[in-house]
């Protein structure tokens, strides 16, 4: 039986607040039912160690919702799990997401023994009225302070923002990418507003940067960052990637655990869409397989490797007629600069399906 | 059955003053269906009847009715079709007749429809017979419609029958009134046979079913007949009338309507208006009726170019069942193989339309609809031109002719101003008004092209509903009108392009092109819309190019959604076509129209 490594992804499904833009599965929860949430996973670890072994893992990634709400005992034993039913590599990026507002320096420092070694931070701006109207929890001093712990504490830190909102122009991205720059970092992602249904924002009829002004905006990011674009919205020093995400973006297995969570494992020759918590296992093909790295793999700066696979579902008719938005490279195709604003568009015509 | 104890009628009436309905209660109260085999309007037999709620299709029912006298009649109801698109089919049932009902619902009055199929009626020299409908509901008023029927039709009222589709009342003195009233057919039973060939429709098991009226002698099953226009003889294998249901007999007599079945196997080979006679007969002919002329035109392209031989079979298919609808083949450099189409009025073009897609399962670009012009040329020819894409250069043109309609338009006065301001928008000539009590008959003579858009929306929404409208051609006339283009991208996308009186040429290009301008979606770069009459731009707008379109965010959740959402989407792009590389989605070539 070929075992591949798989990545894990564990989504911690509570938040303090729900914030005004947001679409993620989250409930906003005093008092989280953390046990009950433990057992849930732990049962889900038990079920994957039983169906797919004691498989190697590369990466492993606590998103949300908030995970930094996650009490340290909780953390602790579901870290534990996952050493015993599987192998963590011993250069395991384990990353987790966290907000301002709910999490010390202890409970950081915590996090650190437990084995976390890069911390994403939900930051958004950098000014207190605009984090107020985003429906945050917290102000731009609290974000800052915990960046410059989770520094001091030796994490690989990355921060998230958020430009394209009412009334923003340009410059004002400019001056935000400016602002982010002085803080230092190796790593941010760089989120473009979308006003998605179900969401207060959906209710309020805001006045949206338009097309041409978010393409400009988008541009400007690019060229006034200090940290290079790897990924459509995330910046950072060679090296500084997050490889979770990259190994996803790459088409590597990977496993979801909790509510919603999203997997792709790939067991005796068959990849499978997996829905965390027994939601959904059903197997796919290779080849639809292949479009989603396509997908996925499209969105980074380095591409995607053309395989033989790969190969036959790309237009080359279409490669050839657009080098100005597609090229190959090294038996890789990627977007020009250009390309990568309307990938949406481009992949409708490079994939054939 | 005696000449003296049959009745030959139809039933005309304005659309939905209840002419389905009370054919229904005569056919029950007759005895032509058991109760049980009655389902709603048994005489609209095709869906989109049945849903649209009109005929089109006319139909036949023969009843046995037995009189108070205690004699037994034979009364032959002739079901018409209730839309201004059919008014011809209206006139074929007609001349199988000679009486008919005019039937008008007492709480709308007397409607555009009514006058102009009591007109028909009186050409066709039938007794009619007004009634009055609907008396079941409070807000019928059955005075004043009486009052509006001898006014406004010149027919005396006063003892006109009042009914109710729905409940029955009055239906069984309508019956007696039926006999007594309307006069039985007057043939010569003794000379050489001559029959009217009024309506023909393919069924699949039984062949073309032709539909005749009996003028003269009579026809039997085995006899070798003659169609007098075509000269094709074929044998009697089949004789017959409806109840509604198909019942054979031997023979059909002198004055009787039924139908004939003689292994023909397209309405193609019968001409609509023909008479028929025994084979071994010299006869004249009968009167018949002028064919059906197509007054709107518009090509049918498929989407997808495999597609056509569907689309071609499909319109043979329907073709079948309707000899109004024609087609030919046409070949356009930009949208591939497709068929050019000529229908009775823009609700046949729609019915044809949805029935091609519904039914063939296609996907259709519609070209603008046109109707016919006649092209005086320099030379001194005249050509006849439906599909403006074979328009010649206008230098060679030395003048063009449109057809012209007579309408009448009924409604109550205070919406008066608003029509005859859409009349007159509309290049219309006021030929005649008249005032019925608070209610006004417009008479105007309008050119065809102008009406066949949207006219009778905006008639129906200038009066909130209250009007009605009828019309029919009278002839062409000369005209100031001009081609025009329209240009995506600097390319001129044909199907969209059209004539129109110089006079409108820019109001009507500006609509095109603002109502491109939201049915066009953005692309990659900025799209000029352009409206040109030959080299001379008359109208523009721009659509804004998308520079970014990639989704913010893609992580491990959201792949299954963008793989499937980009399943869909390529499978709609199949669905566009493409003009100076740009997609024009299906939707845009049809609501670009409704302006
Ligand atoms: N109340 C009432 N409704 C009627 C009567 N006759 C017809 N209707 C209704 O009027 C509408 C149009 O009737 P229909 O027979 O389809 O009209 P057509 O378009 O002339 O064939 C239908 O909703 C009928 O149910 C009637 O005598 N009384
Ligand atoms: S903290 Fe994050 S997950 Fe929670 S509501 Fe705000 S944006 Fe959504
Ligand atoms: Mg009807």
């Amino acid at each position: 039986m070929l075992l591949l490594p798989h990545n894990l992804y564990f989504h911690i499904p509570f938040c303090a607040q729900k914030c005004n833009y947001c679409a993620f599965y989250s409930h906003a929860c005093k008092k989280p039912d953390w046990d009950k949430y433990l057992n849930e996973i732990l049962g889900e670890i038990e079920f994957w160690h039983k169906k797919i072994g004691q498989i190697e893992i590369p990466t492993i990634f606590f998103g949300g919702g908030t995970p930094s709400l996650m009490p340290e005992n909780i953390l602790e034993k579901i870290i534990s799990a996952i050493g015993e039913k599987f192998s963590i590599t011993p250069d395991c990026e384990i990353s987790l997401e966290s907000n301002p507002g709910t999490i010390d320096e202890n409970k950081l420092s915590d996090f650190k023994s437990m084995g976390i070694n890069r911390l994403s931070v939900g930051i958004q701006s950098l000014d207190d009225e605009t984090l107020k109207f985003l429906g945050r929890i917290h102000n731009a001093n609290q974000a800052i302070d915990l960046l410059n712990n989770a520094k001091k504490l030796g994490f690989n830190v990355s921060a998230d923002f958020m430009y394209g909102l009412p009334n923003q122009s340009v410059t004002d991205v400019k001056n935000f990418c400016k602002k982010i720059n002085e803080l230092g970092l190796n790593h941010c992602s760089m989120y473009e507003l979308s006003i998605e249904p179900n969401t207060p924002f959906y209710r309020m009829n805001l006045q949206m940067p338009d097309n041409e002004t978010m393409a400009q905006m988008y541009e400007s990011i690019d060229k006034t960052l200090d940290l290079p674009r790897y990924e459509v919205s995330n910046y950072a020093t060679p090296g500084f990637e997050c490889k979770h995400n990259q190994n996803i973006w790459d088409g590597e297995p990977y496993i979801g655990f909790g509510r919603g969570a999203a997997g792709r494992p790939f067991i005796n020759g068959t990849w499978y869409e997996q829905i965390g918590n027994n939601e959904k296992f059903e197997p796919i093909s290779a080849r639809e397989r292949d479009v989603e790295k396509i997908i996925t793999g499209m969105r980074t700066t380095r591409g995607v490797k053309i395989t033989d696979d790969i190969d036959k579902i790309l237009n080359a008719e279409f490669i050839k007629s657009n080098p100005d938005l597609l090229v190959i490279e090294n038996d890789r195709i990627k977007t020009t600069k250009k390309g990568l604003l309307i990938l949406d568009e481009i992949l409708l015509d490079l994939i054939e399906l | 059955m005696k000449q003296s104890h049959i009745r030959n009628f139809a039933i005309v009436a304005h659309i939905d003053h209840g002419k389905s309905t009370l054919s229904d209660r005569l056919i029950e109260f007759t005895g032509g269906l058991e109760s049980r085999e009655m389902k709603a309007q048994v005489l609209d037999s095709m869906d989109i009847e049945r849903e649209r709620g009109i005929t089109i299709k006319a139909q036949t029912v023969r009843l046995n009715y037995t009189a108070k006298n205690g004699e037994t009649y034979q009364l032959n109801l002739m079901d018409t079709p209730g839309h201004v698109d059919f008014t011809y089919e209206v006139s074929r049932s007609l001349a199988a007749c000679e009486g008919a009902l005019i039937l008008v619902d007492a709480t709308q009055g007397v409607q555009a429809q009514t006058l102009a199929n009591a007109y028909l009626a009186l050409d066709n020299n039938l007794e009619m017979l007004p009634v009055l409908n609907k008396i079941d509901l409070p807000s019928s008023d059955v005075t004043a419609a009486k009052e509006q029927i001898s006014d406004v039709i010149g027919l005396d009222a006063k003892d006109a029958l009042a009914v109710s589709g729905k409940t029955g009342q009055g239906v069984p003195e309508l019956l007696e009134e039926i006999v007594t009233k309307l006069p039985p057919p007057n043939g010569d039973a003794n000379a050489a046979t001559r029959a009217l060939l009024v309506d023909s429709w393919y069924d699949s098991y039984l062949g073309v079913v032709i539909l005749v009226r009996v003028v003269d002698g009579n026809l039997k099953r085995g006899q070798k007949i003659k169609f007098v226009a075509t000269g094709a003889e074929y044998f009697v294998d089949k004789i017959g009338y409806f109840t509604p249901k198909m019942v054979n007999t031997d023979e059909l007599n002198t004055g009787e309507v039924g139908f004939i079945i003689t292994g023909m196997k397209t309405i193609h080979d019968c001409k609509v208006g023909d008479t028929i006679t025994d084979a071994r007969s010299t006869v004249d002919r009968l009167a018949g009726f002028k064919p059906s002329v197509p007054v709107v035109f518009s090509s049918f392209f498929p989407v997808e170019a495999d597609d056509y031989p569907n689309l071609r079979d499909g319109a043979e298919k329907l073709a079948l069942n309707d000899a109004s609808f024609v087609f030919t083949t046409e070949k356009s450099s930009a949208l591939g193989f497709g068929l050019r189409c000529g229908f009775l009025g823009l609700l046949h073009m729609e019915i044809i339309s949805e029935r091609l897609s519904r039914e063939f399962n296609l996907s259709l670009i519609n070209t603008i609809p046109s109707v016919l012009y006649k092209l005086h040329l320099r030379s001194g020819e005249v050509i006849d031109l439906e599909n403006p894409a074979d328009m010649p250069d206008p230098t060679l043109i030395s003048f063009i002719e449109e057809p012209w309609v007579r309408a009448t338009i009924m409604m109550p006065d205070n919406y008066m101003g608003g029509i005859m301001a859409l009349c007159s928008e509309r290049r219309g000539i006021q030929e005649n008004i008249s005032y019925v009590g608070n209610r006004v008959v417009l008479v105007y003579q309008l050119p065809l092209a102008e009406i066949v858009f949207d006219f009778y929306d905006r008639v129906k929404s200038l009066s909130s509903g209250y009007a009605s409208f009828d019309y029919s051609v009278f002839g062409y006339q000369e005209s100031d009108l001009v081609k025009v283009s329209i240009l995506v991208n600097e390319e001129n996308v044909e199907p969209l392009s059209f004539l129109c009186h110089r006079s409108f040429s820019e109001k009507r290009g500006r609509q095109i092109v603002e109502k491109l301008k939201d049915l066009i979606p953005r692309h990659q770069f900025k799209i000029p819309i352009q409206a040109a009459i030959g080299g001379k731009i008359i109208a523009r707008e721009t659509i804004a190019a998308f520079r970014k379109d990639v989704t913010a965010k893609c992580y491990g959740g959201d792949i299954s959604r963008k793989r499937k959402l980009l399943e869909k989407q390529k499978e709609g792009k199949k669905r566009l076509r493409t003009f100076g590389n740009v997609e024009i989605p299906q939707t845009a070539f049809i609501n670009a129209l409704k302006v």
